[in-house]
């Protein structure tokens, strides 16, 4: 018997399994598909090209996590370090660098006094980021400053952050996109922008880096790095559900009928799913079961285009982002929470290089979409791609000539965002009603992303309640 | 919120010489009928019939139904049998009170849950985890609480069954009528449907002269109840209402024999992670109520706190609900200022037990000043 079960060999699963299994427990990770990856393994054919379903760049990976588990030993490396984020608006486009001369010299095109006021603006939002760390990063404790900024940045809209630091629409546009977070269910909140700051990709913070190989070169790493620590990965063994013992959780049943004994176990899928899907009703508890109940019922949808050639704007390498005013936001929030494809959306696109057929693909995550749409996604998809496609011309004439297959990954369903959480210490994001039962994935970040910081922490968590609970 | 009308209320209004009338749970009830004191003492001497229409009743059926209830509530509701009745709690997920109330099993995959207070969401989400379906039958039904001594000799008086156990429900038809009776709290409780709820009262009143039947407000319940030592949610305490409360516990409150620790129930967590029993016990104050929560001084040292208190006219004194620490014996306190004696409750035994465990009525009444020495021997 495995003194651990994980759920989910996605890159959470996998830190927390790697973790334990180095901290001297026995670990077997339980995957329901045949291969590890999770999101960045689901291959999504584009033509004749296969994308990753998963994010292209990555920007909250935990420095900790990189290190600990010798991911770079492993294969991990990266094509780009710090992508510069490029906001494609009406005749005008601004650049935003790590340079903050550069910035300015951008910002100076548009606005003498947005350019004066992004140093101190940069400056003091990174200094709050850093000083949250102690909490997004870490189980530690932040200064009573620090929480009372929290405290006001919750309830503070990020529009009015923008609003009242820049006058130009370029410069309030290019934070639009960012501020929709990863899972946009709190639209608009000024601590999700504070969040995306707090994060580092390759020693720079608030970077965002783009692997060699894609996501999929992640999971290789993290699988290399469990399978040395002597972590048990079994794919094709879907969970149905998890068997109690009273309070206490003692297994797991698979949909093949096999039980599996696991007196810990840690989920790193979604909260409604582990608490209310795999337990029978009412284990973790009746106000628990209310509150997770609802996922989130607006996400980012991912567009993957084959293009012949690549289109002069998108010629050199960074984000860009398209996106109307940020206060539009959140009218384009209240259409797709009502199941509507918004008038108006964000986009994010990043250039790969795809290899000889087809020579450039392009990688659009668009917010802010219905989860379920009302008309279904056969519909649905249909008229997001249209108008996807449409807002990319207006910057990139003739791009829709260019395409030569183009495939969709709609949103995937999450537990909804609660701001409250992201003020909340780790134990409580990572800790069930359940005895023995963890959250380690997405659920238990501040913010959903893919960090592995939760699979860390969890599995320190749980190492540490296994110590105590050995004679 | 709009009032309703009790399927009595065309009677209570001909009796309602004062014209008192207040509002529970939605519904315009007698608050008495001329004479709280009076009221109250026919209780402990003849009987009183009360309109309890007023508090809220629920189905609960389904398949998964025992299950539900099994998990809602502090004991196992599922292990009853059929027509057995047991007083539970129910508690947010941090093993705080939200609720208090009476089950029934009122068939296989269905019960009967009648509280004084209602808590229909938290319920209703629940149940939706379990399919159940919750069905609320307080407007669909009137309800009569029969209370006394004589009360048993009434419903036989009237052909209703005079042998109901204590925690015991059964349907009958009653001379063309569909009712339901329950022995439950304070004596029996006549259920009928609304159409017919003032022949049922007309007969209850009729079998009842003889044995000097009265009617009784809210008031003189409320009196029984507190001196019966029945502590109710909303009325004596505030239960919780966010879901992941953690206080009130059942602790707090003395409530633990309303707890089987053993049994998986919701908020069981919270409830074994709390701190010290405490006893739900009575005080006999000198002085005015004092106000809910009043801290109790056992000479300076703080010796818990107060919760409900009112005027008992059988004892012709202040009593009060009181959480005192478990080891806490009875004797003299302070509570809001006033001295006050702790003793156990119930301060006078329910009015329809035949036998009581507690200290006899003749002698509560007759250290109370209400019989003469002699009278009633």
């Amino acid at each position: 018997m495995s003194d651990v079960l994980v759920i989910g060999a996605g890159p959470s699963g996998l830190v927390a399994a790697t973790y334990l299994a180095q901290a001297g427990a026995k670990v077997t990770v339980l995957e329901a598909s045949a291969a590890a990856g999770g999101v960045c393994a689901t291959r999504v054919p584009v033509g004749a090209y296969a994308a990753s379903a998963g994010p292209q760049a990555l920007s909250a990976l935990d420095p900790r996590v990189i290190k600990d588990l010798k991911l770079t030993r492993f294969g991990l490396s990266f094509a780009n370090r710090d992508l510069p984020l490029t906001l494609l608006g009406d005749g005008q486009t601004l650049t935003l660098t790590r340079d903050v001369h550069e910035c300015q010299r951008s910002l100076a095109v548009t606005s003498e006094k947005d350019a004066a006021r992004y140093p101190a603006f940069r400056r003091s939002h990174f200094a709050f980021a850093r000083a949250m760390r102690a909490l997004w990063w870490d189980d530690g404790t932040i200064d009573a400053k620090t929480r009372s900024h929290l405290h006001r940045l919750q309830v503070t809209p990020a529009s009015l952050l923008i609003e009242s630091t820049f006058e130009s629409d370029a410069a309030r546009g290019a934070f639009a996109f960012d501020a929709l977070a990863t899972n946009p269910a709190a639209p608009g909140s000024a601590l999700v922008l504070a969040w995306q700051a707090a994060q580092e990709m390759c020693g720079l913070q608030g970077a965002f880096a783009v692997p060699v190989g894609g996501p999929a070169a992640l999971v290789d790493a993290l699988t290399a790095a469990a399978t040395a620590a002597g972590v048990e990965l079994r794919l094709n063994s879907e969970v149905a559900r998890l068997d109690l013992d009273g309070e206490a959780v003692r297994g797991a049943t698979l949909t093949s009928g096999e039980m599996v004994e696991g007196r810990t176990i840690l989920s790193s899928l979604t909260r409604k799913k582990t608490l209310l899907e795999f337990l029978p009703p009412g284990a973790a508890g009746f106000a628990t079961a209310r509150r997770i109940e609802q996922p989130a019922k607006v996400g980012e949808a991912k567009l993957v285009l084959a293009l012949n050639t690549c289109p002069t704007t998108f010629a050199r390498p960074a984000r860009y982002v398209i996106g109307d005013k940020l206060e539009n936001a959140s009218l384009a929030y209240a259409e797709a929470r009502a199941g509507k494809i918004p008038s108006d959306l964000f986009l994010e696109t990043i250039v790969l290089e795809a290899g000889e057929v087809p020579g450039v693909v392009l990688s659009v995550r668009i917010r802010p979409v219905p989860v379920t749409p009302t008309d279904g996604w056969n519909i649905a998809t249909g008229r997001l791609v249209q108008t996807a496609v449409r807002l990319l011309e207006q910057h990139a004439p003739k791009l829709a000539g260019a395409v030569q297959g183009l495939g969709f990954v709609p949103p995937e369903s999450r537990d909804a965002l609660c701001l409250a959480d992201m003020a909340s210490p780790w134990a409580a994001r990572i800790l069930t009603p359940v005895r023995g039962l963890y959250l380690c994935g997405a659920a238990a970040e501040p913010v959903p992303c893919m960090s592995g910081r939760a699979g860390r922490i969890a599995a320190a968590m749980v190492a540490s309640h296994l110590k105590k609970a050995t004679p | 919120m709009s009032l309703h009308a009790s399927p009595f209320h065309a009677r209570a209004a001909e009796a309602n010489r004062l014209n008192a009338w207040e509002n529970r749970g939605g519904f315009t009830l007698a608050a008495d009928y001329g004479s709280v004191e009076e009221e109250a003492i026919a209780a402990r001497f003849g009987a009183v019939l009360a309109d309890v229409s007023w508090h809220w009743r629920v189905e609960l059926s389904g398949e998964q139904a025992p299950a539900f209830v099994a998990r809602l509530f502090t004991r196992d509701a599922a292990a009853l049998g059929l027509g057995a009745a047991i007083e539970v709690l129910w508690l947010t997920d941090g093993g705080a009170v939200r609720g208090q109330g009476t089950v029934i099993r009122i068939a296989m995959n269905r019960f009967l849950l009648a509280a004084a207070a209602a808590d229909a969401e938290w319920i209703e989400n629940a149940a939706r985890l379990y399919g159940v379906a919750v069905t609320n039958r307080t407007h669909s039904a009137g309800v009569l609480a029969l209370i006394g001594p004589a009360s048993g000799k009434i419903l036989k008086a009237a052909g209703l069954v005079d042998n109901l156990p204590p925690l015991s429900f059964r349907t009958t038809v009653w001379r063309g009528l569909n009712v339901s009776l329950l022995r439950a709290g304070l004596g029996f409780e006549i259920g009928c449907s609304t159409d017919d709820a003032l022949i049922v009262w007309d007969r209850l009143r009729a079998a009842g002269r003889s044995y000097a039947l009265l009617p009784a407000g809210q008031a003189a319940l409320d009196i029984l109840e507190t001196e019966s030592g029945v502590l109710r949610p909303v009325r004596d305490y505030a239960p919780a209402c966010e879901g992941f409360a953690a206080m009130p516990t059942p602790q707090s409150l003395g409530l633990s024999a309303l707890v089987d620790r053993a049994h998986l129930f919701n908020g069981r967590a919270g409830v074994l992670a709390a701190g010290p029993d405490m006893r739900l016990a009575g005080i006999l104050l000198d002085g005015d109520t004092p106000r809910p929560g009043a801290p109790l001084l056992n000479g300076s040292e703080p010796a818990g706190r107060t919760l409900a208190s009112r005027f008992s006219p059988a004892l012709r004194q202040t009593i009060a609900f009181a959480v005192v620490p478990e080891t806490m014996p009875d004797g003299l306190l302070t509570a809001g200022g006033s001295a006050g004696r702790l003793i156990g409750l119930p301060f006078l035994p329910i009015p329809a037990a035949t036998e009581t465990a507690g200290p006899s009525v003749e002698v509560l009444m007759r250290a109370a000043g209400y019989l003469e020495p002699g009278n009633g021997d």
